[in-house]
């Protein structure tokens, strides 16, 4: 069975959510209150129907009851019991797969898939209902009718909470139980094993509370209480009553529930994946959780991989790059929450941008999925040059980058780095492009469409690089200041060299040579085309921050016209965020 | 063939259909065939009494019930079509008269043509079987036909058998429509139902009829068995021709008591069934749209007075026999003349207060005080029971108006299927598909070949008939 479509409404902060997720792999990635572990609940309690579940006010929108909790999850890829007419065939629904929703009746002539859509009410009487959801059966009773329990069993997804030891145990609903067919303990089996450590309790305890025991007759006379002879300490049939879920996995006398969280997940994802078969739907909360990076990847690359169509559909939530750079973007969804009308949408991460590799920037910046807003930025020297920018205005009381959820990255190149800002802006992130402004993208339109789309531009003053920016248009200090840099560089020589190699009317002898003369206009032209051509800055990025912090930094009131309006800009983008 | 080929044609055909003379064991085949099949079958028949005596059996046999879902061709196709609206374009959900039923099997066909719920069919069932088929009307024929696209089935039936039902809906011509849709692959021909009984006589006999019948040759009365009485019906008046049949019936009826009758009259006058029955004591069969109790209610409606006791009293004369109703008008008229001083008794009471409002509750309480009496008799007792429901009913608040509750008690009536007295008159319309240990027919020249045939085999120890002539011509249809 698979999830085709999860529709949420009024539960906790989602007002509205619908969602058709992968086959596969869902991992939800998004700000920390954009609902993600709400549709991971969603789904736990709307397949799980645990009647003993309590709800109460907070679990609806607003913390008002007044309108009912709705979670409807539509199931497709039934088992071919689940269609028959004397089953649930009555109640199916269609499934469009291609433009994703849902026809009310089912319609296989026409490429539709027959599906069921299990419903979760809860209205202000906080009791839930579980049902079959058609639209056409709205007021009469054949709305009531709802899974048997034992077909209920079949939809019941498993979850790796944080805590997970019931797992590791033959509890209700574990897995450990459901690899063992629903086996139940005998009943008689456990009473004899508590009927056994009673009598064993009884020959050891002699004496361990006889003189308590001793004193209660005594104190028990002058009340008119007369108690016998055999008054003793023993186990309480009610205290030790043992229930299936009291047998646990253990290696040796030591329960498996003590492995530390990290290694009990594993195992618990390991046999969940084998009761797949039996389990359709697995829910992760925070699967980075307790894991080592390496671990990470071992337990991704594990769920992930094909073993004979078995697999369990995978819900999951994680603030891990290491995860992210595990997954595929298809198996990636952005929640986001739009915080006035608290309608919640989640997004596939996969935007088909056919100028961009999309797995690429997931490999590559993984960070930028986890922030709020992203910054692309042209190249290496722009990443650097904001880093070190952020750096100097923390110095200088301004709230960091991270405050406001912004991250830095790079775009690889002109023509790259809008695609990459569409993407993320597709994404609902809020954007902002920050680019040299001596060429132009190949695309002449697509800097107009990013704008529309609601992506800040920045660039520098028309025809200018960043190199042409730092060497001509803020003071000789600055100047001189890249210079020491550049001298205190690993290669320092070569760059010297290359330098001397341009064929032009300056010549230099040496460091100390160009520092006195960087001031020069001709000498400044020459530097900012000799940085550009052999990419002095681009390849060394703790350098370009480094102009960012100490030369950029200081220098902005330097800065006039356009340039100064891209950096009041930029800043002005991160206060915004 | 033997019993387990026959199994095989049955279970593994794609399209067939079996002929199933009277009392040959169609119920027992059908059983075992569902025992015979692979996979879930899905049994269709025409009424909840069919569809009980089906799941009886089942279950007699011990057959797992997750293997067979046994329904009515009605409540499937209604079932089915209002599930899925938006394909069969059924909007109602509660159909309440033929019409709406009409539309409820249209739209099932529509939907089962739409390749909509294919998958959801072929996931239900592995097959179908279809009970009584000669019953089926013409739309409820192209259902199955639809069914049948996506399902293998069998049909079961005797056209023999086929009555032509109360409402002018034509059924299918067998040969032409129902055979080339369901080709023959068996005919039963083992007369169980009167092996049973040690009556092998009769079963054989019974065949022979159905061969001259099919044959269109008259029945000879004169060569049958001795559990077949004729009884020659003279007389020079009309008067005394009636008077020498109640006779014949009356003495025809001298059986052991727990042995059940049943007499069988002209399928189109209810009025002279119910005078009969009332002459000889037995209980009428009603049809569904019972004339006598439309009348009752067209007729109560709008009087009022002395005027509205006249209507009570004149169906209480028609529906039993000892009622004393005019002494009862009488006493009601010295009331309304202020002449009366003594004090009246409940029954009195009752039907002063029928005059005096419009309220349904006194005729009620006549009635059903009515039934305690001594020495009262009631032969319509289905219409009797009926009319108490029906103003049970509205009393209760559940219908306003007492057509509506009439029609709707009917209809229940209809599906639950009917128990029969000990001594029942009822017509071959009424009685087919049902058995009984002794048969009286009358009004036989009124008999189409259908009708002579359900009537001589509706029961399995004696079949008497009371007729001008020994012999059997019956009218052409």
């Amino acid at each position: 069975m698979k999830i085709r479509l999860i529709e949420i409404q009024n539960f906790r902060g989602i007002r509205e959510l619908t969602w058709a997720p992968s086959e596969q792999v869902n991992c939800l990635i998004g700000a920390g209150d954009a609902g993600k572990t709400t549709i991971i609940d969603a789904i736990d309690l709307t397949l799980s129907s645990r009647y003993q579940t309590t709800f109460d006010d907070s679990d609806f929108f607003e913390g008002k009851p007044a309108q009912a909790i709705e979670i409807t999850i539509t199931l497709g890829d039934l088992p071919e019991i689940f269609k028959a007419v004397t089953k649930y065939g009555g109640h199916t629904r269609g499934w469009d797969a291609e433009k994703k929703i849902i026809v009310d009746d089912p319609d296989e002539g026409n490429g539709l898939e027959d599906v069921l859509s299990v419903r979760l009410v809860v209205n202000h009487t906080l009791e839930p209902k579980w049902n079959l959801y058609k639209a056409s059966f709205t007021g009469d009773p054949r709305s009531e009718r709802s899974l048997t329990f034992e077909d209920r069993q079949k939809i019941v997804p498993t979850r790796l909470g944080v805590y997970t030891d019931r797992h590791l145990a033959w509890g209700r609903q574990s897995i450990l139980t459901r690899l063992s067919g629903n086996a139940c303990v005998g009943v008689e089996i456990l009473a004899e094993a508590s009927r056994l450590a009673r009598k064993h309790f009884k020959a050891c305890e002699e004496g361990l509370f006889k003189e308590t025991v001793d004193q209660i007759s005594e104190w028990a006379r002058p009340v008119g209480v007369k108690l016998g002879k055999n008054i003793a300490a023993r186990l309480d049939v009610q205290g030790i009553s043992l229930t299936s879920g009291g047998i646990s996995l253990h290696e040796g006398d030591i329960p498996l529930r003590l492995l530390g969280a990290g290694s009990a997940r594993l195992l618990i994802a390991a046999l969940q994946d084998h009761a797949a078969a039996c389990v359709p739907f697995a829910l992760i909360d925070e699967v980075e959780h307790g894991l080592e990076p390496h671990r990470i990847s071992r337990l991704l690359r594990y769920l992930k991989s094909d073993r004979d169509g078995t697999r369990a559909q995978l819900f999951m939530t994680t603030h891990s790059p290491v995860v992210l750079q595990e997954l595929g973007i298809d198996d990636l969804a952005v929640v986001r929450r739009d915080k006035p009308t608290g309608k919640v949408t989640a997004i596939s991460a996969k935007t088909d941008i056919a100028e961009l590799d999309s797995q690429a920037p997931l490999r590559s910046m993984p960070n930028s999925y986890l922030a709020r807003s992203v910054l692309v930025c042209e190249g290496k020297t722009e990443v650097g040059l904001a880093r070190g920018l952020d750096r100097y205005w923390v110095k200088n009381k301004r709230d960091p980058f991270a405050t406001a959820g912004v991250v830095a990255t790079s775009g690889r190149g002109k023509d790259q780095a809008p695609q990459l800002a569409k993407h993320f802006r597709k994404l609902q992130y809020h954007v902002a492009l920050f680019m040299d402004n001596d060429k132009d993208p190949d695309n002449s339109k697509i800097l107009l469409e990013l704008e529309r789309l609601g992506v800040k531009i920045l660039r520098w003053e028309k025809g200018k690089a960043s190199e042409d920016v730092l060497f001509h248009d803020i003071g000789d200090g600055a100047v001189k200041r890249i210079i020491e840099l550049l001298k205190g560089e690993e290669e320092a020589a070569k760059i010297l060299e290359q330098f001397k190699g341009m064929a032009g009317k300056c010549s230099v002898s040496d460091w100390d040579d160009l520092q006195k003369k960087c001031t020069d206009t001709a000498i400044r032209a020459q530097l900012a085309t000799c940085a550009k051509k052999h990419d002095w800055i681009k390849t060394r990025m703790s350098l370009s921050e480094l102009i960012g912090l100490e030369v950029l930094g200081p220098n902005l009131e330097r800065l006039k016209g356009e340039n100064e309006e891209c950096m009041t800009g930029l800043r002005a983008w991160v206060d915004d965020e | 063939m033997n019993d387990i080929e026959l199994l095989d044609l049955i279970t593994n055909c794609r399209r067939g259909s079996v002929i199933a003379p009277a009392g040959c064991g169609k119920t027992e085949q059908i059983a075992l065939a569902v025992l015979h099949s692979y996979g879930r079958r899905l049994i269709l028949t025409h009424t909840l009494a069919g569809v009980d005596a089906l799941r009886t059996r089942l279950k007699d046999k011990g057959a797992d019930p997750t293997f067979y879902q046994i329904t009515t061709i009605a409540a499937w196709s209604l079932r089915i079509a209002s599930a899925f609206p938006l394909r069969s374009g059924l909007s109602l959900t509660m159909p309440i008269n033929n019409e709406q039923w009409d539309t409820v099997y249209a739209s099932a066909v529509k939907l089962l043509r739409s390749k909509c719920i294919d998958g959801i069919i072929s996931a239900s069932y592995s097959g179908v079987f279809v009970d009584e088929y000669q019953d089926c009307t013409r739309v409820q024929h192209q259902l199955i036909c639809a069914l049948v696209d996506l399902l293998p089935c069998c049909v079961f039936g005797d056209p023999l058998q086929a009555i032509f039902g109360f409402r002018g809906n034509p059924l299918p011509d067998w040969d032409k429509e129902v055979l080339s849709a369901f080709p023959k692959i068996a005919k039963l021909s083992q007369p169980h139902r009167w092996e049973n009984v040690g009556n092998r006589v009769l079963g054989g006999w019974l065949i022979k009829c159905r061969d001259d019948l099919n044959g269109k040759r008259q029945i000879d009365l004169r060569c049958s068995p001795s559990s077949v009485n004729h009884c020659m019906l003279e007389g020079d008046t009309k008067e005394k021709l009636y008077q020498e049949r109640i006779k014949l019936v009356l003495k025809a009826l001298n059986k052991p008591k727990e042995e059940k009758c049943i007499i069988i009259g002209d399928s189109k006058n209810e009025t002279s069934r119910a005078l009969l029955a009332r002459y000889a004591k037995a209980s009428a069969v009603e049809p569904i749209t019972c004339k006598r109790l439309v009348k009752f209610v067209k007729e109560l409606e709008g009087s009022e007075g002395l005027e509205r006791l006249k209507v009570v009293m004149d169906l209480v004369k028609d529906i039993m026999s000892g009622a004393k109703g005019a002494a009862l008008t009488n006493v009601v008229q010295d009331v309304t003349a202020g002449k009366r001083k003594k004090q009246l008794d409940g029954r009195q009471t009752a039907c002063v207060e029928i005059t005096r409002s419009q309220d349904l509750k006194p005729i009620l309480h006549l009635l059903e005080d009515l039934q305690k009496q001594q020495g009262l008799w009631i032969y319509r007792r289905e219409l009797y029971s009926a009319l108490c429901a029906a103003l049970r009913v509205v009393i209760s608040g559940t219908h306003t108006s007492l057509a509506d509750a009439v029609w709707d008690v009917q209809n229940r009536r209809r599906h639950a299927g009917r128990r029969f007295a000990k001594r029942s008159m009822g017509s071959t319309l009424l009685v087919k598909g049902l058995e009984f240990d002794h048969a009286i027919i009358v009004d036989v020249e009124s008999f189409k070949r259908n009708d002579l045939y359900v009537a001589l085999t509706r029961a399995s120890r004696s079949v008497t008939i009371i007729s001008k002539s020994c012999l059997l011509n019956p009218v052409s249809c």
